[in-house]
């Protein structure tokens, strides 16, 4: 079998001249003309107009004038950018440090559970479920600064005087991640947890056989399966975490002066506080530099993975 | 390859079918009818409102049959209101607030209507106090303010009762100076242990209740340098000053809520769940309405005075016209605010329209006051006529407001010129600075607010 | 496999699939400890996710200032079960979840069959420029903030057709068939079916259709699953588009029904309004409970294991 699947490879190889590459392709091309008349539509369509107009002056969304690079040079020289900038990296940092991990040691312990499966399922997802405004306020209520807050009166049991949390500069981000993990990493478990049980179970046992321990048949025969997984799921956290908006917003509002302000809430603020859609923009196409890079580092990465 | 044809000519066909079948409602005038959507349309949960509306726009559309109305439950909303203005999907008539004019106006999301309101004559009959909060720089006028009022100190009744801040009559002690409010919000503290005080942190309203405090601590903002430049002018004595009021809430009175996130939402709802004792705010039914408090709990007194005297700024609705609304619908908007008793002709419609307007309030747990503090039209005569269906209605206790409606003294101002809502983000950051940080200079941070105000906003303005 | 054979409920270790560990390893005191080890992490987490979400489920039947109160009390000191009744008076849910099941319906089938395609394109067909392709939905998955205003203009005035899509759900679906994220998921999961199947079934005589239909599709149940959940609880809570395209008209699903209400001078006070939240959520528990066991149930028919 193995021989005449060569043997086609081969044939096609030779073959290949322009219009049998054509031929080859048009069903491809076909199936996925749908998708990507949406794609030009609804995502690249609106995003050329944005980019195009990061470089005029805008009265509401109407183009007056071409200014050049003044909107990008009005955003980078604000006084926060470097700040800001730093803030967006230490979200980053913080949630590959604990919300990257946690989703995935839980989805590698839940697929090994016989008891109370169903359950550790449904309650590990209940945070994704609830709505923002509610989780808001169990964190509120968490984070209180005084003897009323939550972690407060738990330090208090131990004997701690209370502290101050989300209006302490060096923790806020840190907290916000925190509190973001909870919400939402019951999605990715779940994403993992279906990539764990496509694992090829007879990969385990040959593995025990060759005298692999505990950690050695994760480390020869799970990642290297989950890898694929693994890296798309960081890639998408980095980018999530990056244009981070709603949970600073409704935590600190980048507050205290700014320790918590990311590149995405002063996105917010340009569009919608100051009604400056141009600066917005020039701020968008600037976050897209940066992540393009980090894609560039993923492809280069997938690749390697993928062969 | 068949396979892959019927998926691809059936996904076509599905997507050209839901496409079309899209297609659907166009605004303007249709067979000869002025259509017109009006905002802020109450919703389901305002049951007895709504069906109020209901009936005003039957009986309206059967007195001018040339008018077709459609409701919009559209409410001002930062989040949506620039996407939809910048698609032109707003409402024909909708309220925006006087802290959004100047973006609004600016961005062109609103329509000149100078012309036709003086062909109305009601650019006369508009208090001109008013009418200036409404015109752009050049004079131009984009909106006819629904109500206005002046910031006021409100206080909770119940809680200063607790506290013992009751003069020997048995009335509320009201605070007179900005230092006779810190002391008072420190007793509270001391006597209840809940805050004496909650003042807004974020989302730009700690800069907008700041600026009256600093107002009345003497500080100027900005000036414009005769080169038309505006200048930064907020690094002064004064605005330190004001800052170390506020400072001095938190850390010497122990005055102000522990947590220290507080948007205006979250202070509202620290009022009305009587966890704290004071905020600035003009008269509102938030508290009622939304968090259960006795309307008869609050008491509303005019600002504190400072060394430099007692500011107050102006808050309120404007309503405003789609900007590419015609002279015909604007027309409409102008007889359907006639009809319900809003607009400038005040006839006996008007006053029974009033008058449900202000039932279906009380059914509805809001609240009613004794009169308008700043009217809108300032014919005479009307006014005593509204304030006789006010009194009518009203369910506070007049002597409950009697300070705050005495402005012999008050400074009334507008906004800040230019950039006022970068402003207001500028100084959050102080106000966030000084209450998170007890050992955070003053000085320092106002030296560096102004600073970056003054780079980042001020010199970008074209 | 012998552990296969005992079919009884999950509940004895005899039932365990062969994983990380077997049903023989976990007899040896080593590994029953790093079970029960990992148990108790796992019951931890579970508590925390657990305990915040009924917590704040019943903060509803509180008094406002109960609900707000600071220290905050563990349970409602009475239970009003009449406001519920009062919420549903007040909104018509019914109304709302209607709309909600045709928006997700539609949306759950652009998000399964045209992502699902595609990916399908990306991982096995690879026609010319699948490369070029691929980079460029993945770029966009980076620049999704920037394009909102252009987008919704070219909804109210839909280039080369001139409509106007406002009013209607087909923006909503067509924003799900666009989604990178899943089109990713599904490739990376195609990926990893092995093309010896293809290839077998393809010298058995299958056509592209039977390989897709008796192949492709059973394997991916898992995957579906997973995206379908997604799909699902996704468009549920989403509520910033389908406000700007369905708000104010009689179809707006419940996300804008409760995010109108959260932003206007409605008539519900806080707590009636967190119990309309909680009421809401219900539905999304209860799809999920049916459907994370079908991923489980992914597990028995993969072909994977041989």
């Amino acid at each position: 079998m193995a021989k005449t699947a060569q043997a086609k490879q081969y044939k096609l190889k030779k073959n290949r001249n322009l219009s049998s590459v054509v031929k080859r392709s048009i069903p491809g091309w076909l199936i996925i003309l749908p998708s990507l008349a949406l794609f030009v539509f609804i995502v690249w369509r609106p995003i050329a107009i944005g980019i195009r107009y990061s470089f005029f002056s805008l009265r509401g969304f109407e183009p007056v004038e071409f200014v050049g690079l003044k909107n990008f040079k009005d955003v980078l020289t604000d006084t926060n950018f470097i700040q800001t900038l730093q803030n967006t990296l230490q979200y980053v940092l913080w949630s590959m440090i604990i919300g990257f991990p946690l989703p995935f040691v839980c989805a590698v312990m839940m697929n090994e559970m016989v008891h109370m499966k169903g359950y550790f399922k449904i309650t590990t997802y209940l945070p994704v479920v609830v709505p923002a405004i509610a989780t808001s306020l169990i964190w509120k209520m968490v984070y209180m600064d005084g003897p009323g807050g939550l972690l407060n009166m738990v330090l208090y049991y131990f004997g701690v005087e209370p502290m101050q949390w989300l209006s302490n500069k060096n923790i806020a981000i840190l907290l916000i991640i925190i509190s973001t993990t909870w919400n939402g990493f019951g999605g990715t478990l779940i994403l993992y947890l279906g990539a764990l049980q496509g694992v090829n179970q007879e990969l385990y046992e040959a593995a025990r056989l060759d005298g692999a321990g505990f950690f050695g048949r994760i480390c020869h025969v799970m990642i290297p399966h989950m890898r694929g997984m693994l890296l798309l799921m960081a890639i998408r956290q980095i980018i999530g975490i990056f244009n981070i908006t709603e949970q600073p917003l409704a935590m600190t509002g980048g507050g205290p002066s700014g320790a918590s302000m990311s590149l995405g809430l002063t996105n917010y603020f340009y569009a919608f506080k100051y009604g400056q859609y141009e600066k917005s923009l020039a701020l968008g196409v600037i976050v897209f530099c940066i992540l393009a890079i980090l894609t560039y580092v993923y492809f280069k990465l997938d690749k390697r993975v993928n062969e | 390859m068949k396979f892959q044809k019927v998926i691809t000519t059936g996904l076509t066909v599905v997507m050209l079918t839901a496409g079309l079948a899209g297609c659907g409602k166009k605004q303007g005038t249709a067979d000869g009818k002025i259509t017109i959507s009006i905002g802020d349309w109450p919703d389901e949960t305002q049951t007895e409102t709504l069906e109020t509306y209901n009936n005003l726009l039957e009986e309206f559309e059967k007195k001018y049959p040339n008018i077709k109305i459609t409701p919009d439950t559209y409410r001002y909303d930062t989040k949506t209101f620039t996407m939809k203005a910048s698609a032109k999907q707003l409402p024909t008539m909708y309220i925006a607030y006087f802290t959004e004019l100047n973006k609004i106006i600016k961005a062109g999301h609103a329509a000149d209507i100078t012309d036709i309101m003086d062909s109305y004559g009601m650019t006369e009959a508009i208090n001109p106090k008013l009418l200036d909060l409404v015109k752009d720089d050049g004079g131009r006028i984009y909106g006819i303010p629904t109500s206005a009022y002046a910031k006021g100190l409100a206080i909770n009744k119940e809680m200063f009762r607790e506290a013992g801040l009751v003069n020997e009559d048995g009335s509320i002690m009201i605070p007179d100076t900005y230092s006779e409010m810190a002391e008072y919000a420190g007793k509270v503290k001391e006597k209840t242990g809940k805050a004496g005080f909650v003042m807004c942190t974020t989302d730009n309203c700690g800069g907008w209740n700041f600026l009256n405090i600093a107002w009345s601590f003497g500080v100027e903002f900005m000036k414009q340098n005769s080169d038309g430049k505006w200048e930064a002018t907020f690094d002064t004595e004064n605005a330190v000053a004001a800052l170390q009021f506020v400072k001095d809430l938190k850390w010497k009175y122990n005055a102000l809520p522990d947590n220290s996130v507080i948007d205006q939402q979250e202070s509202h709802k620290l009022f009305g769940t009587n966890q704290a004792a004071m905020t600035f705010e003009g008269p509102s039914d938030d508290y009622s309405r939304k968090y259960g408090m006795e309307v008869s709990n609050l008491l509303e007194a005019r600002m504190p005075a400072g060394e430099y005297g007692r500011y107050a700024q102006m808050g309120g609705g404007i309503r405003m016209f789609a900007p590419d609304s015609t002279p015909e619908q604007i027309d409409a908007c102008f007889k359907w605010l006639d009809f319900i008793g809003a607009g400038k002709e005040f006839d006996e419609v008007s006053v029974t329209n009033k008058e449900k307007n202000y039932q279906t309030i009380l059914s509805e747990g809001g609240m009613v006051l004794d009169r308008e503090a700043f009217p809108v039209w300032i014919n005479e005569e009307r006014v005593a006529k509204e304030r006789e269906i006010a009194a009518k209605y009203t369910n506070i206790d007049p002597k409950d407001f009697e300070s705050y409606y005495n402005f012999e003294d008050v400074i009334l101002k507008p906004e800040e010129p230019v950039a006022c809502q970068q402003l207001y983000s500028v100084l959050d950051g102080c106000i966030q600075a000084v209450i998170t940080d007890e050992k955070a200079d003053c000085k320092e941070v106002i030296k560096n607010a102004c600073h970056d105000f003054q780079v980042n906003h001020l010199d970008k303005e074209s | 496999m012998a552990e296969k054979t005992a079919r009884k409920k999950n509940t004895r270790f005899s039932d365990k699939t062969d994983g990380l560990l077997n049903y023989s390893e976990l007899k040896t005191p080593k590994f029953k400890l790093l079970y029960w080890t990992m148990f108790l992490g796992l019951f931890i987490v579970s508590l925390i996710c657990l305990l915040p979400v009924l917590w704040i489920a019943v903060s509803g039947f509180k008094e406002v200032d109960e609900m707000y109160a600071v220290p905050p009390t563990l349970l409602p000191q009475t239970w009003n079960f009449g406001r519920v009744c009062a919420v549903i008076a007040k909104v018509d849910l019914v109304k709302y979840l209607k709309n909600s099941i045709i928006l997700i319906v539609g949306c759950w089938a652009c998000d399964i069959i045209i992502n699902g395609l595609a990916g399908y394109v990306l991982s096995r067909l690879k026609p010319a420029g699948t490369a070029f392709l691929e980079t460029l939905i993945f770029w966009s998955m980076l620049l999704s903030g920037m394009s909102m205003v252009p987008l919704y203009m070219s909804f109210v005035d839909v280039p080369l057709l001139h409509i106007n899509l406002t009013g209607s759900y087909v923006p909503i679906w067509l924003m799900a068939g666009s989604n990178a994220f899943n089109i990713l998921l599904f490739r990376n999961f195609f990926n990893g079916i092995p093309m010896e199947y293809l290839e077998a079934a393809r010298i058995d005589g299958c056509t592209n259709l039977g390989i897709f239909s008796q192949i492709i599709i059973p394997l991916s149940k898992p995957i579906i699953m997973v995206v379908t959940i997604f799909s699902i609880i996704g468009t549920w809570g989403n509520f910033f588009w389908p406000y700007l395209m369905l708000g104010n008209t009689e179809k707006e699903p419940i996300s804008v029904m409760l995010y109108r209400l959260s932003s206007g001078s409605s008539n519900l006070m806080d707590n009636e309004y967190m119990l309309l939240m909680m009421l809401s959520v219900i539905p999304m528990i209860i799809i999920y409970a049916i459907f994370s066991k079908r991923i489980i149930g992914g597990l028995d028919m993969s072909g994977l294991k041989g």
